[in-house]
């Protein structure tokens, strides 16, 4: 039998990854939640495409008082605000990431081969829950490339 | 004495907009930087074949509740049939409520779609508004996004050609405006607006407040007003 993680446990494990000084970009979904499991001890930056780095982690239950529609992620989470952010247009977000100053990105994959092929953005003949491409993954190459996805899908 | 940039109404602001025009509208996903009073005005002006350059076609449609707030998304206008084809980087999201309309008519090959990674657009925008022939990227480069694209090996890896893309119209979300239509954005909401306001023949912004010239920090202006003709004061919403 084979048994499924939960979200927050993927993202605890995702963040293990974390170095110190890393700046890491988040992508939608379970990504988002690795930014409350930063490493003891270590610095880490979080870049988020629609423009802004050093963003804390998605707002709690509790916390939707603070809620500032004008201060999301990239999974159009209610954000925290941390001393030190900065907001920037969208093709500076993105000479960020494909100039090579990020030195990471986690993100949400429907189907990952052994080789580390990554299916991201359609899902043929099925109902599509996500169509669309956001050009992160394509840097794997050049930036370390976390992909978080659940173990046995759909 | 040139016309004043102020119009009084979002109505008054897309009134001349004709059908078959192309519009990119700011945004990034919900409310935040999304323009929704003038996408509101276009829906009932009921202007049609309207190509879309945008980030996303997402949301609710007519029952549109994002985190808890009620708006205005593009998906009002996939349900009025009023879209021929949107330049995206994604349609749909996850959330349960989602409005199929697009995804529907695109499957029944109603409506055309060019689906652009996210950072491609940002740039195709940009080159647009530069004046800009084109780019090379390696994003897209082993996928089904390089088809019928040139392709050149710069630095020893492989690049594809990316072409510049610009609108008739862009409707943009920035916080305030100046009566000269620089502009100022607030927090992400800045996202699209800035390149897409440089990429369009007419460049429409709607802003919580209009103050007077001069009244704005010359260092902290993001758009310039050079780049933008129309402005509408809509109060604010969305914080």
């Amino acid at each position: 039998m084979k048994y499924r993680l939960g979200r927050e446990a993927i993202a605890l494990r995702a963040a293990k990854e974390f170095q110190d000084g890393w700046v890491v970009n988040l992508g939608l979904g379970v990504p988002t939640l690795a930014s409350r499991y930063i490493p003891e001890g270590k610095t880490v930056i979080f870049h988020s495409q629609n423009g802004v780095l050093g963003l804390g982690p998605p707002l709690t239950e509790d916390e939707m008082d603070r809620a500032d529609y004008d201060l999301i992620n990239a999974g159009a989470q209610f954000a925290t605000p941390k001393p030190g952010m900065s907001f920037f247009s969208h093709a500076d977000s993105f000479a960020m990431i494909r100039g090579g100053h990020i030195d990471a990105t986690v993100l949400g994959g429907l189907q990952v081969s052994e080789r580390g092929d990554l299916a991201n953005w359609f899902s043929p003949g099925t109902e599509v829950e996500v169509i669309g491409l956001n050009g992160v993954g394509s840097w794997g190459e050049e930036s370390n490339c976390d992909y978080v996805t659940y173990h046995q899908g759909r | 004495m040139a016309r004043s940039k102020i119009y009084n109404s979002c109505d008054e602001a897309v009134a001349d907009i004709q059908d078959g025009s192309t519009i990119m509208v700011g945004g990034f996903a919900g409310p935040g930087g999304f323009p929704e009073n003038l996408i509101a005005a276009l829906r009932d002006r009921g202007t049609k074949d309207i190509t879309i350059i945008c980030n996303a076609i997402w949301g609710g449609g007519h029952t549109s509740d994002f985190l808890g707030r009620k708006y205005i998304d593009l998906c009002n206008l996939a349900e009025n049939k009023q879209i021929k084809k949107a330049i995206v980087s994604l349609i749909n999201d996850p959330t349960p409520n989602r409005s199929k309309a697009f995804e529907e008519q695109y499957r029944a090959g109603e409506v055309e779609m060019e689906l652009v990674p996210q950072g491609t657009l940002a740039e195709r925008i940009r080159a647009g508004g530069a004046g800009i022939g084109g780019f090379y990227t390696r994003t897209g480069v082993g996928t089904i996004v390089e088809q019928g694209k040139e392709k050149r090996i710069i630095n020893g890896q492989e690049y594809i050609l990316e072409l510049p893309l610009r609108a008739d119209y862009a409707f943009i979300k920035a916080y305030k405006a100046d009566k000269m239509g620089n502009l100022v954005y607030r927090g992400t909401a800045r996202n699209f607006n800035p390149v897409m306001a440089t990429a369009a023949n007419i460049t429409i912004a709607e802003v919580d407040e209009i103050v007077e010239v001069g009244e704005i920090d010359p260092n902290i202006i993001v758009t310039p007003g050079i780049f933008v003709k129309r402005i509408v004061e809509i109060g604010s919403r969305n914080h």
